[in-house]
């Protein structure tokens, strides 16, 4: 009762009003197109501005709201941000009141969390349209710290982010997963499932490699190599398969045009017999080659 | 604090000031834009593939009413080309929301490819009658005349909806369903042995997903329950192809492989996250999941004079049942010091049925039997950190990490990783951060055994790289500073260093280094740019024996790649006209150089260069309209020695599809006009 009464009086007179008298469109942090967002619904009572509106968020800003003259201080208030007055708990707690939905279930100890991000580091709120939330725009977000990730969606080959036709959120679970690196599913590889459905199997003679880990053979973002592959074959194949024959000699130069054009080096190379590589039900694909 | 807030009078507080939006708003693009070549891969994902002019279209619309807290959102956006999407969602704000998707996704794969074959995209190839069979491919003396144009694309088609309510505060429900149809033809090849050739496969898929959960939260604790499922479709079971050689044997005049087979996948998921006052927390997640596939086996060959024993069953009855879970405990032991433990657990476990199959090697000749192995494995993971504040500007963390995998019918049974790591983070200089994070893994196997049953044998000495010992040291620095209210730097490196110590045969080594930096500024008020540079670096050695004995061979594999760019805008005039520019440059690399014998040999480098710049303009001529202008300029050459003077009959027994490595300078104009109702 005692904080009581002493934190009600420094809730401002006019809640938004007061504070969008000085937070225009012309002042160093404007917030009027907050008020296009959908945290400004009066009608719907689980919103900032069918309450307290600024100070939901912010907190209590009467002292903050004195005016002071020229080169005084203006008294704190509650600040998000990297540079923001409240820790980084605090402001992530402030959105975690009422977003706690879904996929934020293991937001406490998720990468993002313990690295220090708070929730404004991505999101803007004081903007119509949050560049994060559309498909186009979000991976600059993203990019602000995985500078690596715009780097393989530049590669040759790449899934098409750069065409703004996939954002980082249709694999990644960026507010908290268990599997590795913050992916939605539950595996890397039914991650991959979602879209690429055909290669789920199961098949009469699997690839070991393809039941276990997409990766160990494709990047996820971008590759050098045609089709996301990590190593260009038949290096890529004489990884894993060294069998007497022609599988364990090196295809060096002179199955090149000019030499002698080798079955074993040219166009799909392995793949020019060994088609199948993610798998065939055919009775007779043993070999990958039906 | 709660009550205070709680109990503040709210009646006075009318957000005079606030402009709320009500009623509708929209926006709407109209314009044109030329492009002046066909190119497949400057269009690979944009759709900007062909020579000519494209409609530019987009439109958004948004309905607000603040009384009743009712709204819609509507955004179409490149209606005139074919990555066309619609998403409309519309609803009552805290109480449902109601959902509806289309997107369009080429993927323009090729447009240099040629083939003899007729029918290219259906399930049945055939050549034509005037087609001369030979033993190799320069012999097939209709094949100039026989060869036509075939383009390599697929289109994917996305149709989402779904409905979310919120009947309380504390409750989510949503269902979600999605259906994917890719359609187009892509790449395979088939052969008779040693005779090859490259066909084209059809592609009409379809999957459909649906998702539906249950979510509640309390005070303290929250809940989900979730069901995924996947079920896959092909048109086509499988793709049949006439023998374009003279067949080895008799009969051995068309061959067939199988396509991708239908798939049903179900999954459910439950989860809990628990408080324990404000200190601790348990997540725990659990998921069940089912994958089977019953489609009816092809025969074991198309070859009648070839005399094999009958199948063993119709189809493969497949099952493979999935167990996910992980359980997670956070504890803070003091505002500096929390401790985080978690255990996770998957297992994959393929019940398909064994059985020994009388099988023929490509339409030719009967093989000794083969019994499928259907791979299981299980992973078990246990994780323990820490994370120490030392100041509020200087936080640290350790951690041990364990993985423990365990496969069947694979060369190793059981394989365990341990791994220590640290990581510091410090915000000690003003307007600087620091991220430094090392890890060192080692990872153990028991035992290597090759394979039983299958012929021919793979060396003794061979280790897969996913299942063989290995070492592993990763390093990753991320430096942020502000230099300036008005510029920022990030600096970010990343090495990965794996060695595979015991490995005398296939990957020993591989290094991954990345370099990047990051600058923005706002050079003046009205001015602001912001450029990247990054460096990627991947090195490997694999090691080979052609004698099936020890290593006799090394090759050694350098890829890099270079990226830059740039990106300046500038306001000529605030509210009224602005202009900018977009430039991207890039560079990869990849080397193979072989030692055998003492000496070197270097395969030619493949190679690509991207040069990319947009400008671009933006001029208002009203309150409502505003102009848009752009002109993208770019250039990609590539060089890549499995195309380069490749033509479908260079290679003596592989009738190729004669594809090139792509390069393209294109020139794009855009104009358009944006109007808000």
């Amino acid at each position: 009762a005692e904080d009581e009464v002493a934190v009600k009086p420094f809730y401002t007179p006019k809640g938004a009003d007061t504070c969008l008298k000085c937070h225009d469109e012309d002042s160093a942090l404007p917030v009027y197109a907050i008020s296009k967002t959908k945290h400004a619904q009066p009608a719907d009572g689980r919103t900032p501005f069918a309450g307290l509106q600024c100070e939901a968020c912010h907190g209590p800003g009467a002292e903050h709201a004195v005016f002071v003259q020229p080169g005084e201080k203006q008294a704190p208030i509650g600040t998000f941000g990297k540079n923001g007055s409240m820790t980084v708990s605090q402001q992530n707690q402030v959105c975690l009141d009422c977003h706690r939905g879904q996929e934020r279930l293991a937001w406490q100890s998720s990468a993002h969390e313990r690295n220090g991000v708070v929730c404004v580091s991505c999101h803007q709120i004081h903007i119509a349209h949050d560049p994060v939330l559309a498909t186009r725009s979000q991976p600059d977000v993203c990019y602000q710290c995985h500078s690596k990730a715009r780097s393989e969606f530049l590669k040759p080959s790449k899934h098409p982010v750069r065409a703004g036709k996939m954002a980082c959120g249709d694999c990644h679970q960026v507010h908290g997963s268990e599997t590795a690196a913050l992916l939605k599913q539950p595996t890397v590889n039914d991650t991959c499932y979602t879209c690429h459905a055909e290669k789920r199997g199961p098949l009469l003679w699997e690839h070991a490699p393809v039941t276990e880990d997409c990766r160990i053979c494709h990047f996820a973002h971008g590759s050098v190599q045609p089709t996301l592959l990590k190593k260009r074959a038949p290096v890529l194949c004489q990884q894993c398969h060294s069998q007497f024959g022609h599988p364990s000699i090196p295809r060096s130069a002179s199955g090149l045009p000019g030499n002698n054009p080798s079955v074993f080096l040219l166009s799909g190379n392995c793949t020019n017999c060994h088609a199948q590589v993610h798998g065939s039900n055919h009775p007779s694909g043993a070999k990958l080659m039906r | 604090a709660d009550n205070a807030a709680a109990s503040v009078d709210t009646s006075a507080w009318k957000c005079a000031y606030c402009e709320f939006d009500q009623g509708v708003t929209a926006t709407v693009t109209g314009g044109f834009g030329v492009v002046s070549k066909d190119s497949f891969k400057f269009g690979e994902y944009s759709g900007l593939r062909e020579q000519g002019i494209y409609v530019i279209g987009d439109a958004v619309a948004d309905y607000r009413n603040v009384d009743n807290a009712s709204y819609w959102d509507i955004s179409a956006l490149n209606l005139g080309l074919d990555t066309r999407s619609l998403d409309m969602a519309g609803g009552k704000q805290g109480l449902y929301r109601i959902f509806l998707s289309y997107d369009e996704l080429p993927h323009y794969i090729s447009d240099s490819a040629r083939t003899p074959f007729r029918g290219n995209g259906g399930a049945r190839l055939t050549l034509p009658a005037d087609w001369v069979t030979a033993g190799s491919t320069a012999d097939m003396s209709a094949l100039n005349n026989d060869l036509k144009d075939v383009d390599l694309e697929t289109k994917r088609t996305r149709l989402g909806l779904g409905v979310m309510v919120a009947p309380a505060t504390q409750w989510e429900t949503s269902l979600k369903f999605r259906q994917e149809t890719s359609e187009g033809q892509r790449q395979i090849a088939g052969s008779f042995y040693f005779n090859a050739a490259e066909l084209v496969m059809p592609v009409e898929y379809t999957t459909n997903l649906l998702d539906a959960a249950v979510n509640y939260h309390g005070k303290s604790w929250q809940a989900k329950l979730a069901y995924h499922g996947s079920t896959f479709n092909n048109q086509n079971n499988s793709l049949i192809w006439p023998n374009p050689y003279t067949p080895m044997v008799a009969g051995a005049d068309q061959g067939e492989l199988a396509l991708p087979p239908d798939n049903q996948f179900h999954q459910l998921v439950a989860a809990l996250t628990l408080g324990f006052g404000d200190s601790s927390k348990l997540m725990a997640d659990v998921a069940f999941s089912r994958l089977t596939q019953d489609a009816n086996f092809l025969s074991a060959t198309r070859n009648a004079n070839v005399s094999v024993a009958g199948l063993p069953d119709d189809s493969l009855q497949g099952r493979v049942d999935g167990t996910n879970a992980n359980v997670k405990w956070r504890s803070e032991l003091s505002d500096k010091f929390r401790i985080n433990a978690a255990y996770q657990y998957y297992d994959r476990d393929n019940k398909t049925p064994r059985r020994s199959f009388d099988w023929v090697i490509t339409d030719v000749n009967v093989a000794a039997p083969r019994t499928n192995l259907p791979y299981s494995y299980r992973r078990n993971t246990f994780k323990l950190n820490a994370d120490y504040d030392i100041a509020s500007s200087l936080k640290t963390a350790v951690g041990y990490d364990y993985e423990q995998y365990k496969r069947t019918y694979q060369e190793v049974e059981q394989s365990q990783e341990r791994t220590v790591w640290a990581s510091l983070v410090s915000r000690s200089l003003d307007n600087a951060d620091i991220t430094m994070k090392y890890a060192h893994a080692e990872r153990e196997k028991h035992g290597y055994q090759v394979v039983a049953g299958i012929d021919v044998p793979e060396n003794p000495l061979l280790r897969k790289y996913n299942m063989a010992d290995r070492d592993r040291d990763t390093l990753g620095l991320r430096m942020d500073v502000a230099a300036s209210a008005q510029s920022t730097f990030g600096l970010a490196v990343d090495v990965a260093k794996d060695d595979y110590p015991n490995s005398s045969i296939g990957l020993v080594s591989s290094q991954e280094s990345h370099l990047g930096i990051d600058v923005t500024t706002q050079v003046t008020k009205r001015t602001s740019t912001s450029i990247f540079l990054s460096h990627e670096n991947i090195d490997s050695d694999v090691a080979g024996s052609q004698m099936y004995n020890v290593a006799d061979w090394n090759g050694s594999l350098d890829d890099s790649f270079d990226s830059a760019g740039i990106g300046l805008n500038h306001i000529v005039m605030r509210d009224k006209f602005d202009v900018g520019v977009d430039y991207v440059y890039t560079t990869s690399r990849g080397r193979i150089t072989y030692a055998e014998g003492g000496a070197d040999s270097q395969l030619p480098e493949a190679s690509t260069r991207l040069n990319s710049a947009k400008l671009y303009g933006n001029y208002r001529l009203s309150q409502a309209l505003v102009l848009n202008g752009s002109y993208w300029y770019e250039r990609y050459t590539s060089t890549d020695w499995a195309f380069d003077g490749v033509s479908e009959s260079t290679v003596s027994n592989n009738l190729g599809l004669g594809q090139e490595a792509p390069s393209y300078r294109e020139n794009v104009f855009l104009l358009a006009v944006r109007y808000k109702l």
